[in-house]
């Protein structure tokens, strides 16, 4: 590089970095009043260490009751300068915003023909999709980026790597595309940034005021800024300051960079000793080390500096930090992404890309979507219920399974029409209003109007707060990329599309945050050398991170990058022995401590090897030194038995008997009594968020209702034959399936209505024969407790609907409908022997009985109850049969299936009944049966009941004896 | 290539062979060590350097390094300089897993593989999602073209069934086909007959005339005297198997007779049968005989051409499936490890030509030598994706490449995904294509440095022979084990243990002896380690349930249970989520009211709405950690304290948690699932005991083993039903797809029974694996407990067939069986005494030494002036994103700007613009607007006079937007002052001072700059006393003013 700054003047290393320069910065203040340094710009290697400085500066000004007060430099990090000096004037272009970068190159790559590109895209992509042109565009532009630092273009990198290179055909492509990107730009009054950078390098703008130009511990400069500092020095005098002492000189470039000729193994001999360095295990039992030893410093805010090199340690660390008492942050802030506005847009995003029903639910979920609603609504306090609201929305989506937005809410609009609360029929229009106003391609503008309407009633604390921050920040964003989208490069983009270009914008935008005074910062190993805390812990050092590596990459391999003068391994190597060194000299000469800690073992068991750095050491201390760095670090993991955090407070008290049971109810206490208590006295029902389709109880449902339909007087005449009496069933189905689905039906609802089809032709048959056998159906759904309002087991009223009741002369016969997929027979479902096999506890003492001497076992009372009410019913008549109309998967199998129930059986159903309600009124509930299968609560009891509930208030079941009969508790 | 038995130090020899190349002066990074888990990965680094560490410290280890290497003269600088040379070039070695790789290839090489951008790994949960997402994609574009196509090929690859469930028919088969659909995408490969039998099947190449069939054997039977009952049994069948087709079914009550005659087959094809029908068995002649094979095999055929069939319908959903999910998840950059392999082994075809990579360049490096480890378990598409690298290494004339694998095909226990223990021999088969070929065969390693005599011993006996083994199970799976097996040899002839192999009555019995031994040897008490090892997860899961609920013996179970699934604490805060996601989940909102967290919700009188409203708006602002941390200190605050296995539960749940939030994902029930697929790292523990399965204990080891779940609900020789037929070629393309018919229908055909004796011998041969794992961990005892065998060929069959001996009544505490083999000393563990846990104290001395303590300066908070103004003040987050706003805040700075450009109104140019920036954010007539406004303050008015030049003295100064930083009431203050005007007198002390403010809110309707300005005090005091120091003034004598210059107005404050 010809062009050399004025004057090179390196710092020593006697005391840390800002103290230095700050000194030298204040040789030329007599120590009061004003400190006007506002003709200096000051380059220093990062935002934060501009930050550090400006403090310090402020600090030494007020330093001895001084009371002076800076006026402070124009503090730039590299990246700062470029763009300040960079964005001057250029003939009246303007420079393209990184969005009409984007969007142009998603234009060049929409358009070109991939085929005519055949070295860069040897494949085509199967589809040239906007996502596909997007995150191609966005890789170009990353590429761009970087060769930008050396002040390249990608026709410059082309020429730089020659002919002869192994990937020139590439490059070619690569250049070419770059030209159509250029032209598509200035076809829009547009230049592209890195252009305008690298015609600016050449002769750089200074801003108004600048007298000099003081670059101080930037080390690794990349070769744009070196030019444009270079051209400027034509201007301005140019100083840099170096930190190391003069006798270094040789090992740093004209620029300050340390010359990876002379940071090598051979070159060095780290201030370092073996038992400053520990190797921990995962991330976990680092971050509890470097706790450990944090606690031993007083006041850690002010005496250390703490350098997180591995990412992965940040959160583990900081949530360990603060859980021993030290107030400790990442000055790095927090990502915006991670914000509430962040989830707002990405609901907004997927509602409108998939349209769905689902998808809106989602972002009905959100906070801020539903104060909108609630102001929508008009619906004010009490009267907007959130849980009411969604829990209606997801009832709705689990009923009538719609798939898009509009379909679903038109059928929500047709089936409940004017019942619709306020609330309900708020997030409706709310809906609607933001397809209508981003479904279409309705200009950028569009989405802030939409979010200034969502927002309107939202508000956030002072601009100092996170929260207003981050909506600060997002709507400087949004405004910016809307207003590049409004342009002529965004035409034409369909609305989620373009609100995918601005979630695009947002992403790795970072919010900062103010740490508590005191706190501790959680530092990145480019800021340490500007903190003056005298002891250090690095923590995290593995190979890798510190000095990055880049191994392999789709355009820029560590040998490319060699040749085209951008950082590569090397370098990087030398910076950072560097920099290692420079944080270790000082410290020693003032007695300050040093800690290093390496992790063996990643978050993901990725094995991690130590910092290459750390064997900057002498060949005689290396052996030593990979002793204590190899050494196998026990990763001693969960060695705690499992135990039961807490019991689940089940029932304190003795519960209130119901008032009413249903006659379904005994097959579950019969099963469990204490599962039947979670589900009927604590309602214990899952929603189903993820549904597809019907379910079995919905598909039972629709099967009986069909079914029901035939109990409708003259359906056997006016059917006829076979032909008519499917007709009429499959017309039936198309009507109940209609009321509850809609016209249209998704694909898995045409399914499973075909499905139905099937089984009710079947089914057909079935009650063809018995019609004509004689039966004729007397009552469909026949509520028990609406006919027999007196009967009671124990003083408790019996609820229950019988499917069908069937008559033939005298004889009477209730039927129930079983639609599930296996078919089956009803005495097996009602009881079963027990054996000495069968496992005492899952047997409830009441559920026993005999049947002709042998031990029979209860499992439902349900065919039986309904025998005996329909006795009731018909007094005068003889024996009631009963039975199952079972409509199976197996649609050869569907039949009536008899059961055989003798009086003998009915009385010990009855007095089984009689017990069970007993039961039941004694609050025998506990403890859960063993061996039950599909178990719902499975992820209450962990199979240790005893260990995880507590049921002090119910009473204890009695289970049958070991050798059957008797009770025993 | 090497064969090495487990135990017999694997690693150990692949150091070596790494070390000796290094030696012979080749460079590390021209060395890809690929290894089948990380772990190994990382030890096998470790055990390199250690290894030249220990021999350059001590001269034995540097003789047997010299054996190993087969460098006699490696001498102690040369390990020094492999030293030096290794940890320079650390980040350059290639030492990891082979899928790791494979992804870095794919990383570097997307364009070449049609992929745009970068891709991401997607986990079990996301894998869930996606499926789903592509179901809904499939409907959709289904419904939208009509969706008449799709429903036919659904219906016909459900040919001939009923079903009421498309999604889960839809899941059975994305389970069954995927993998069959990548390699064989080509539906002409389904269901395709002559693909199948070649010479043609007998029976659809003639499919028989079942109608006149029945109408001649009636007619033979008629004139019989057959019982009543048979003969009508006989007329049933002769009236439905004629109308049967395809798809159809027969009544149930032809079951039985559908049995007996098939159990008669081959005598009715022979010519005579005796069998029943309806009840009574009649010999039949062959003419009857005849026809009645002909009924059978237009049964056969209908069945087998309903498998024909489906096999078809199911391709076609299948391809509508795939190429959905091409389209909605691989393109999008997600993708599976399987895919990486898949696409990189070009079975997921980016295009009809072959690319070639050269990868030497984008990887930065050039593999010269390849060290493969655990080679039986890879599998057959990573064998693709690298084999064209490996081709050119072995193939490299020069000889100075190298490729070198190693495995233990008696080890190959992920058959189960995709590990294809066949390639090792294959491997080997395509390079030596002669006797001498280029891979050599070293020497077998069969000597094991883990276990001791009583255990190789057992190990011996239960897998050493093959003529006893070949009674138990198909013969070609015991040629297989033959060709890897060679007796084991022991190298600690001294270690002391045993093998018990004991006998129970049924599971609890078995939960119970395996309890009753650990009580008895307490081996976490004995300072020993010890593993409960079984064949599934719910087997560990139930006895570490079992001991647990009856024993104070600490067992962990292995990282595979998924967190919600065994922690009260996190089960309770999932649900909490869970229900303020879905309000109408009752499920939940009971779970939580019954925890501990119930008295919280009622203490602060939220309610199911409060909880909705408050834990929807924590995810929303905070995400998820943030809900779970706060929860968990109202359960401290409450009182409620966690012991200790549930708060490191809750650690991991923080880093599952941590890797949504991360991501921005606030989607609940995403959040869920993730949670509950989460597994956390396994990680050694001591002092416990670790239940396992077999396929996480391969490369482990302890001292002691109890086997109590081999089986699982698995034989050794349990065919299950086979859902699906595929043949492969050698390339393991799919030749041709067949759903399965039932066992009566492949019996009869010769193509599909070689297929199940196939499966059959290969399935053996996985079950021989897995119990050889197994029975390798131990280094001392093993204690294998099995139910009383069945006689279906089990492990717990195999093994009592071929260690079995004499029962012997065995008992311990309440639980008894029968011992029916034992060999070693069973009271081996006493001589390890029970030590009683001494408190480790790890505080060692403190790191911090003398020295400086702190920081010059100590650390300041940062404050802006106008932070001042802003104190308790609450915006609308709606006017951020309004026009008005916008306009304003530009509106601001283009003001400021001009104000900057004026010093003196006396001598301004004549257009006073400013620099905006280039980009046009505000129009042309909003800066007129601006330039109008500014000009009627400098103008006009009472403000004007701070601008006019004569109403100032001499010497006066103008100071414009000048920023300062200062340390005041110890914060650290940075601001800026739009204005200032010094006036001083001769003397050069300042006379007058002045600090103007410029605002420009908009004034009216009701907002009054006087009442405005007060909100600005605050900062003006801070400018007050930030000049008076710069001046060295009195504060008193500044005087403040703030510019309204939509008024003008100045209000001195
Ligand atoms: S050579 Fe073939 S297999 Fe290897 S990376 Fe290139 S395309 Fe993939």
């Amino acid at each position: 590089m010809s062009l050399k700054p004025i004057l090179r003047e390196f710092l020593g290393w006697e005391g840390p970095l800002l103290e230095r320069v700050t000194g030298w910065l204040a040789r030329d203040w007599d120590g009061a009043g004003v400190w006007d340094l506002s003709g200096t710009m000051l380059v220093v290697p990062t935002r934060q260490s501009g930050r550090r400085l400006r403090e310090y500066l402020a600090g030494y000004a007020a330093e001895g009751g001084r009371g002076g007060v800076v006026v402070p430099p124009i503090v730039l990090s590299p990246d700062g300068v470029l763009s300040k000096l960079g964005c001057g004037e250029s003939g009246g272009e303007l420079a393209a915003g990184s969005i009409e970068s984007l969007l142009a190159w998603v234009r060049v790559l929409m358009r070109c023909e991939p085929g005519n590109f055949p070295a860069l895209f040897p494949v085509p992509p199967e589809e040239r999709t906007f996502r596909w042109a997007l995150a191609t565009a966005r890789e170009f532009q990353n590429l761009r980026q970087s060769l930008g630092d050396a002040g390249m273009l990608l026709a410059d990198a082309c020429r730089v790597l020659g002919e002869g290179f192994e990937e020139a055909a590439r490059w070619e492509d690569l250049a070419r595309l770059e030209g159509r990107y250029l032209k598509e730009l200035a076809g829009h009054g547009l230049v592209d940034r890195e252009e305008l950078l690298k015609r600016v390098a050449a002769a750089p703008v200074l801003p108004k005021g600048v007298e000099r130009i003081v670059m101080a511990g930037v080390v690794d400069a990349m070769p744009v800024l070196v030019q444009m500092l270079g051209a400027a020095s034509k201007s301005v005098p140019v100083m840099l300051l170096v930190y190391a002492p003069e006798a270094e000189r040789e090992r740093f470039d004209e620029w300050g960079r340390p010359d990876p000729g002379s940071w090598g193994y051979e070159d060095m001999d780290l201030p370092l000793g073996d038992e400053e360095l520990e190797v921990c295990g995962r991330p976990a039992a680092q971050a509890a080390r470097v706790v450990d030893l944090v606690r031993q410093v007083e006041a850690p805010g002010n005496a250390l500096a703490l350098g997180v090199l591995d990412a992965q340690l940040l959160p583990i660390l900081e949530r360990s930090l603060v859980e021993a008492g030290v107030d400790a942050y990442d000055p790095e802030g927090v990502p915006l992404s991670a914000q509430g506005f962040a989830h707002l847009m990405r609901s907004l995003s997927n509602f409108l890309r998939s349209g769905t029903f689902a998808d809106y639910l989602d972002l009905l979920r959100c906070p801020d979507y539903l104060r909108w609603i609630e102001r929508l609504s008009g619906a004010g306090g009490d009267q907007f219920g959130v849980a009411r609201l969604l829990r209606s929305f997801d009832d709705f989506l689990a009923t009538a399974i719609p798939d898009d937005f509009k379909t679903g809410v038109g059928r929500m609009l047709g089936i409940r029409g004017e019942e619709l609360s306020l609330e309900e029929r708020a997030a409706v229009r709310a809906g609607e209003r933001v397809l209508a106003s981003l479904g279409g391609g309705t200009g950028a503008s569009a989405l802030q109007e939409l979010l200034q309407e969502i927002y309107e009633g939202s508000t956030v604390g002072p601009a100092s707060s996170l929260s207003a921050h981050a909506i600060e920040v997002g709507a400087a964003r949004v405004e910016e990329a809307v207003g590049e989208l409004s342009g002529a490069l965004g035409q034409g983009l369909a609305g989620d599309e373009g609100l995918e270009v601005v979630l695009g914008a947002l992403e790795g935008e970072r919010l900062y945050v103010e740490g508590l005074p005191g706190a501790l910062e959680l530092q990145g190993w480019m800021e340490l050398l500007w903190d003056d805390a005298p002891n250090l812990i690095l923590c995290g050092m593995n190979d890798g991170l510190v000095p990055e590596a880049v191994v392999g990459d789709v355009f820029l391999p560590d040998l490319a990058r060699r040749r085209l003068g951008l950082e590569d391994n090397e370098k990087r190597f030398a910076r950072d022995a560097y920099l290692l060194s420079a944080l270790l000299r000082w410290r020693r000469s003032i007695g300050g401590n040093v800690r290093i800690t390496i992790g063996k073992t990643g978050a993901d068991q990725e094995p991690l090897r130590p910092s290459r750095l750390l064997f900057l050491c002498s060949n005689d201390a290396l052996v030593a030194r990979c002793e204590r760095l190899f050494v196998k670090v026990k990763e001693l993991g969960p060695s705690v038995p499992w135990a039961a955090a807490w019991k689940l407070r089940v029932a304190e008290e003795k519960p209130v008997p119901l008032g009413h049971l249903s006659v379904t109810d005994f097959r579950g206490y019969l099963a469990c009594p204490f599962r039947f208590y979670l589900g009927k006295y604590r309602d214990m029902e899952e929603a189903e968020p993820g549904k597809l389709e019907m379910n079995p109880a919905d598909f039972g449902n629709v099967m009986h209702r069909v079914l029901e339909s035939l109990g409708k007087a003259g359906v056997r005449e006016a059917t006829g034959d076979l032909a008519g009496l499917v007709d009429y069933l499959l017309e039936e189905l198309e009507i109940q399936v209609r009321k509850t689905y809609g016209a249209t039906l998704t694909v898995p609802l045409t399914v499973q209505v075909e499905a139905a089809r099937q089984r009710l032709r079947k089914a057909a048959e079935v009650q063809l024969h018995a019609w004509e056998a004689g039966w004729e159906i007397e009552h469909t759904e026949w509520r028990i407790h609406e006919q027999i309002p007196d009967w009671t087991i124990e003083g408790v009223r019996l609820r229950g609907v019988i499917d069908r009741v069937e008559r033939r002369g005298n004889k009477v016969r209730v039927l129930d409908y079983k639609t599930a997929d296996s078919g089956d027979k009803p005495t097996g479902e009602h009881y079963s022997s027990v054996t000495r096999a069968t496992d005492v506890h899952s047997v409830p003492a009441v559920a026993l009985f005999r049947l002709a001497g042998k031990l029979k076992r209860w499992k439902d009372l349900q065919l039986p109850l309904y025998c005996l009410a329909a006795r009731r019913l018909y007094p005068d008549l003889g024996a009631i049969e009963c039975g199952y109309f079972n409509l199976p998967k197996a649609v050869d199998a569907t039949a009536i299936e008899p059961m055989v129930v003798t009086d003998e059986l009915l009385e010990e159903a009855e007095r089984c009944a009689g017990e069970v309600v007993r039961a039941i009124l004694a609050g025998r509930f506990w403890p859960p049966a063993a061996n039950v299968r599909y178990d719902r609560f499975g992820p209450l009891l962990f199979d240790a009941p005893e260990k995880t509930i507590d049921a002090t208030g119910l009473a204890e079941v009695e289970w049958m004896a070991a050798e059957g009969g008797g009770g025993v508790s | 290539m090497i064969l090495a038995s487990a135990g017999s130090g694997k690693t150990y020899r692949l150091t070596d062979r790494y070390l000796e190349l290094m030696s012979l002066g080749v460079e590390p990074e021209k060395i890809i060590a690929l290894t089948f888990t990380r772990k190994a990965a990382g030890e096998f680094f470790d055990a390199i350097l250690r290894k030249l560490v220990e021999a350059i410290r001590d001269e034995g280890k540097l003789r047997e390094l010299r054996v190993g290497t087969g460098q006699a003269d490696l001498g102690v600088d040369e390990c020094h300089g492999m030293v030096r040379t290794l940890v320079a070039r650390l980040h350059l070695l290639r030492l990891g897993t082979l899928d790791s790789f494979l992804a870095s290839i794919l990383r570097t090489f997307p364009l070449e593989h049609g992929m745009g951008g970068s891709f991401e790994m997607l986990d079990e949960a996301g894998m869930a999602r996606a499926r789903r997402e592509v179901y809904r994609r499939v409907f959709e574009v289904a419904g939208r073209s009509g969706e008449a196509a799709f429903l036919e090929a659904f219906k016909q690859s459900t040919f001939g069934r009923e079903e009421r469930s498309l999604v889960r028919n839809l899941d059975g088969f994305v389970d069954q086909y995927h993998r069959i659909y990548l390699w064989g995408p080509d539906g002409r490969h389904w269901g395709n007959p002559g693909l199948i039998w070649p010479e043609g099947q007998p029976l659809l190449l003639r499919p028989p005339d079942a109608s006149s069939a029945a109408v001649e054997l009636g007619e033979l039977l008629e004139r019989r005297e057959l019982s009543d009952q048979s003969l009508a049994k006989w007329r049933e069948i002769l009236a439905e198997v004629p109308a049967l087709r395809p798809g159809g079914k027969l009544g149930k009550s032809l079951d039985t007779p559908m049995k007996n005659l098939f159990e008669a087959y081959p005598a009715i094809v022979a010519g005579t049968a005796t069998f029943a029908i309806g009840g009574k068995r009649y010999e039949y002649d062959a003419s009857e005989c005849g026809r009645i094979a002909d009924l059978l095999n237009w049964v056969l055929y209908c069945e087998l051409m309903a498998r024909v069939e489906s096999t078809r319908g199911i391709w076609q959903v299948m391809e509508r499936y795939e190429g959905q999910y091409a389209d909605t998840v691989r393109r999008a950059g997600k993708l599976t490890f399987e895919d990486v392999q898949n696409i990189l082994a070009g079975v997921i075809r980016a295009s009809d030509e072959d690319v070639k990579c050269d990868i030497n360049f984008r990887l930065d490096g050039h593999f010269d030598h390849w060290l493969l480890d655990e080679f039986q378990d890879t599998n057959f598409a990573q064998w693709r994706a690298i084999r064209e690298l490996v081709d050119e290494v072995v193939q490299d004339p020069s000889g100075r490449r190298s490729f070198f694998y190693v495995g233990d095909v008696k080890q190959a226990i992920y058959g189960w995904r995709g590990g294809d223990s066949r390639l090792f021999g294959e491997v080997r088969d395509r390079y030596n294509q002669g006797e001498e070929g280029p891979i050599y065969q070293l020497p077998a390693m069969n000597k094991s440095w883990r276990s001791g005599p009583a255990v190789i011993g057992a190990v011996n006996a239960a897998f050493g022979n093959p003529e006893r083994m070949g009674k138990l199970l198909p013969a070609a799976t015991v040629e297989r084990w033959r060709e890897s097996w060679e007796e084991h040899c022991v190298e600690h002839e001294d270690r002391d243990g045993v093998v018990q192999f004991l006998q129970a009555k049924d599971e609890l019995e078995k939960f119970a002896l395996a309890m009753s031994l650990l009580e008895e040897i307490r081996p976490h008490e004995r300072g020993m380690s010890c593993a409960i090892i079984v064949r599934r997860n719910e087997d560990g899961k139930a006895i570490a349930e079992y001991i647990r609920a009856h024993s104070d013996i600490p067992v962990v179970v292995g990282a595979d249970i998924p967190l919600g699934a065994d922690n009260p604490v996190i089960a309770a805060l999932i649900s909490l989520l869970k229900f303020a996601a879905h309000p109408g989940d009752g499920y939940s909102w009971e779970h939580v009211k019954m925890s501990p967290i119930g008295p919280l919700i009622d203490g602060r009188g939220l309610g199911k709405e409060g909880v909705v409203r408050e834990v929807l708006e924590d995810v929303h602002a905070g995400g998820f950690e943030s809900v779970l941390d706060r929860w968990l200190v109202r359960l401290a605050g409450a009182g409620v304290s966690l012991d200790e296995y549930s708060r490191m539960k809750l650690d991991e749940l923080r880093e599952a948690t941590r890797v949504v939030d991360v991501k921005g994902e606030r989607d609940v029930m995403a959040y869920i699932e993730f949670v509950e697929a989460y597994r956390s790292s396994d990680a050694e523990a001591e002092g416990v005991v670790q239940v396992m399965t077999i396929h996480a204990s391969k490369g482990l080891e302890y001292d002691m083993v109890l086997l109590p779940g081999l089986d699982g609900n698995k034989g050794m020789d349990d065919l299950g039903r086979v859902p699906v037929a595929v043949k492969k070629g050698g390339e393991r393309d799919v030749e041709w797809v067949l759903e399965f018919p039932t066992k009566r229908v492949w019996e009869q055909d010769e193509v599909l029974r070689e297929m199940v004796e196939g499966k059959r011998a290969e399935g053996a041969f996985e079950g021989l694996c897995a119990l050889y794992v197994a029975m390798t961990r131990a280094i001392h005892a093993n204690y294998i407990i099995t139910e009383k065998p069945k006689t279906a060929m089990s492990s717990a069959k195999y093994l009592a067939e071929m260690i079995g001996g004499e029962e012997k009544e065995w008992r311990m505490d309440e639980a008894e069986g029968v011992a029916i083999y034992e060999v070693g000393d069973v009271d081996w563990y006493q001589s390890r005494a029970v030590a009683t846990k001494a408190a480790h104290d790890f505080s060692g001395p403190s790191w911090i030494g003398g020295g400086r303590g702190e920081r010059h300066f100590p650390r300041r908070v940062r404050r802006l002036p106008s932070a001042a103004s802003e104190e308790g003040t609450r915006s609308v987050i709606g006017n951020y994103f309004a026009k008005e706003r916008r306009a304003a805040l530009v509106f601001g700075s283009v003001v400021h700007a001009l104000f900057e450009a004026i010093e003196w109104v006396e001598e301004r140019d004549e257009v006073i613009r400013g620099d905006f920036g280039g980009r046009p954010l505000i129009e042309a007539e909003e800066v007129e607007r601006a330039e109008a406004e500014v000009l009627a303050c400098v103008e006009k008015s009472a403000v004007a006079e701070l601008f006019r030049r004569s109403k100032w003295g001499a010497d006066v100064e103008v100071w414009r937007e000048r920023a300062f930083e200062v340390v005041r009431e110890g914060e650290w203050i940075s601001g800026v002052f739009d204005r200032v005007m010094v006036e001083r007198d001769d003397a050069g002390s300042v006379r007058r001072a002045v600090v103007v403010d410029f605002k420009t809110d908009r004034l009216g309707g009701g907002k009054r700059a006087d009442a405005l300005a007060k909100r600005y005090v605050g900062q003006l005091e801070i400018y007050r006393e930030v000049l008076g120091r710069m001046l060295g003034v009195e504060v008193g004598m500044i005087e403040c003013g703030l510019v309204f210059t939509a008024g003008p107005e100045l209000i001195w404050v």
